[in-house]
């Protein structure tokens, strides 16, 4: 079954995941984790570019494209799914991803050689798509630039078994133009989240959720945990790359009713563990203080910054501290050396 | 207007698929929700009696339809039984097997958080189980549930019990009074979080309304019809303008929503090139009210 069937059900699992969770800690991870370790080897380092871009007339394309070789990443006859963050439409807000870095990566990655480029996202809040579009301005790019856009609330789905199961769920069913992608490109805001912490390319992945089969909001995974079923979503999709659009991010009360705070910067990586906690340092954010950053690093990605190899500006350039509410203030706070351990 | 209603009832008989059904949009795996959607904007261009027959054929697990192996998702639930019922007349079969499942489905409840504003120990419908109450599934089963007791009023063995309905909607209905928007309107549920008012939005506005349509002199129904007429045009998409047409004319008179009219044949090419089944749905249901009267809408 995809979501917990009952009540009973439901407390009975979350029940077990919380009890198992801080063993599987504190046995050092001696328990059996809850995924495949063989199928999440990872390269020694993650290369992470920070691009300047200090507003948004500027080029993306040449931006991302430069951002691309940075990277080495070869994208040359892959079908690649752009997944932005569309979540609301707040004029003059900074609530989603600029359109014009869309249009920016996709005229970069057919360059690069992409065979395909669609742009998909499924608001989570809104099932107005059309309306989203098109107030967004996202509509005008996907025109102009002549690019496919796929409603990932409404996309055709398959059930898939989970690659870890911090949820303590089995399988998701999630939207074919995710799956048949051969390379998914998480594409954030970079926001303060209200639920979550912090949002980039790890917390995005929510939006790859169908909302037809499991509503709006997609409250089975509030059930499930907000923390495990980021991680269990990015163990799913494995996005191959993060393009996060940090020119304007938003602070406080994020991911929708915060306030924008300019950046004036681009993120990239392949190891989306690793943009994210180069983002949580942009903000001022202890990455490992995020619970879910500290769990995918166990097997997704690099969150120690000795493992990430900075690439492009330096990051004291764009670096700040966001507003945090009262409740994720402690984010700020740097860990003790015996914490850090655990990570 | 003739012209869009043409090409949005022409778009929507192309993306049939061969089993009878359709999905969100062409070439898509038919779905119980874009199926009555087109069903119910179609009425009165497909064969009499078409509905009953798509929905007889579509499989049922545990007296709901499903998907294949999906959770069943109520909101789509609540919509087929209002589909079942059409534009009235007698009970028609699985009416009441969908009626007394749909009775027995409750969303989670937990204690009142500071957090949020509403009222958390209320239970309504959930969109799948094993999650919280949420407005559009409790607006689509409050709809056909309230559609369905005027439809079977005697009952029987096999159907839910008077009391048993009338405890659902009753709770459901001060679900959706609670998780109104204090300025007017609803979005998907959610009123204040952590003290800041969220907006609402126009289809579920609608939702809300065409749910509470029997409550009228309501403070959060009279509300709710004077946001939309104000602020329907703000949302310029076919959904939620065919929606805000839909419910102004049930709630505010046949001549209410003339004004949308010009707009939503305006978006009907767009959500077309978008592949939205559900927004092509409702601006022909909602081009159309003036002939069907959103018969099948009203309690």
């Amino acid at each position: 079954m995809t979501v917990p069937i009952s009540a009973s059900d439901l407390t009975r699992r979350q029940a077990l995941v919380a009890l198992a969770a801080p063993a599987l800690v504190a046995a050092g991870c001696r328990a059996r984790p809850p995924y495949d370790p063989a199928a999440f080897l990872l390269p020694d380092t993650a290369a992470v570019a920070v691009l300047a871009a200090r507003d948004y007339a500027l080029d993306f394309a040449e931006v991302i494209g430069r951002g691309l070789q940075t990277l080495g990443l070869d994208v040359r006859g892959r079908r690649v799914l752009l997944k932005p963050n569309m979540v609301e439409y707040r004029p003059g807000e900074a609530v989603n991803t600029d359109p014009r870095v869309v249009a920016g990566a996709a005229q970069a990655l057919l360059r690069a050689g992409a065979r395909r480029v669609v742009v998909g996202e499924g608001p989570g809040h809104r099932r107005d798509t059309e309306f989203l579009l098109a107030s967004t301005g996202l509509l005008d790019v996907l025109r102009d630039e002549r690019l496919e856009y796929v409603d990932l609330n409404q996309d055709d789905v398959r059930i898939v078994t989970l690659r870890s199961r911090f949820t303590g769920a089995s399988s998701l069913a999630l939207p074919v133009s995710v799956l048949d992608a051969d390379l998914v490109v998480s594409m954030p805001k970079l926001k303060t989240h209200h639920w979550a912490g912090m949002t980039a390319s790890l917390k995005n992945l929510f939006g790859v959720v169908p909302g037809a089969v499991y509503g709006w909001p997609k409250n089975p995974l509030h059930i499930l945990g907000i923390e495990p079923s980021i991680v269990d979503l990015a163990a799913t999709v494995r996005p191959g790359l993060a393009i996060v659009d940090a020119v304007v991010g938003m602070e406080g009360d994020g991911p929708i009713m915060g306030t924008p705070r300019r950046l004036g910067c681009v993120v990239m990586g392949t190891d989306p563990v690793a943009v994210d906690a180069t983002c949580a340092r942009l903000i001022g954010i202890e990455p490992a203080r995020l619970g879910y950053l500290r769990t995918a690093a166990r097997f997704l990605g690099h969150l120690d910054q000795k493992r990430i190899a900075q690439r492009g500006e330096s990051l004291a350039r764009f670096a700040t501290t966001f507003d945090l509410l009262e409740r994720w203030r402690p984010l700020r706070e740097p860990l003790a050396w015996w914490e850090r351990l655990r990570t | 207007m003739a012209a869009a209603t043409d090409t949005a009832a022409r778009a929507l008989l192309s993306w049939r698929n061969p089993d009878g059904g359709w999905g969100y949009g062409p070439e898509r795996t038919s779905r119980l929700e874009p199926t009555c959607l087109a069903l119910l904007a179609l009425a009165g261009r497909l064969p009499a009696g078409e509905a009953g027959r798509v929905l007889g054929a579509m499989a049922m697990r545990s007296g709901v339809f499903a998907d294949g192996d999906l959770p069943p998702n109520y909101a789509a639930n609540g919509l087929a039984l209002v589909i079942l019922l059409g534009a009235g007349g007698g009970l028609p079969p699985r009416a009441r097997e969908l009626a007394f499942a749909l009775a027995g489905v409750k969303g989670l409840t937990f204690d009142r958080s500071p957090d949020l504003a509403h009222d958390t120990r209320l239970a309504a419908w959930p969109w799948v189980s094993g999650s919280f109450s949420w407005v559009e599934p409790t607006a689509w089963c409050v709809l056909g549930l309230k559609r369905y007791r005027q439809s079977d009023p005697a009952g029987g063995a096999d159907a839910p019990s008077p009391a048993t309905l009338a405890d659902r909607l009753d709770e459901a209905e001060r679900l959706l009074l609670d998780r109104a928007i204090d300025g007017g309107g609803w979005n998907y549920g959610n009123t204040r979080v952590f003290g800041t008012r969220l907006p609402a939005y126009v289809p579920t506005t609608a939702l809300a309304l065409l749910a509470l349509q029997d409550r009228p002199t309501e403070p959060a129904t009279v509300r709710g019809v004077d946001w939309l007429a104000d602020e329907s045009l703000g949302e310029p998409s076919s959904l939620a303008l065919g929606l805000a047409a839909v419910a102004l004319h049930v709630l505010a008179g046949a001549e209410a929503a003339d004004f949308l009219d010009g707009p939503i044949a305006d978006r009907v090419p767009v959500a077309i090139d978008l592949r939205q089944l559900p927004g092509v749905a409702w601006a022909l249901y909602a081009l159309d009210r003036h002939r069907h009267d959103c018969a099948h809408l009203r309690v």
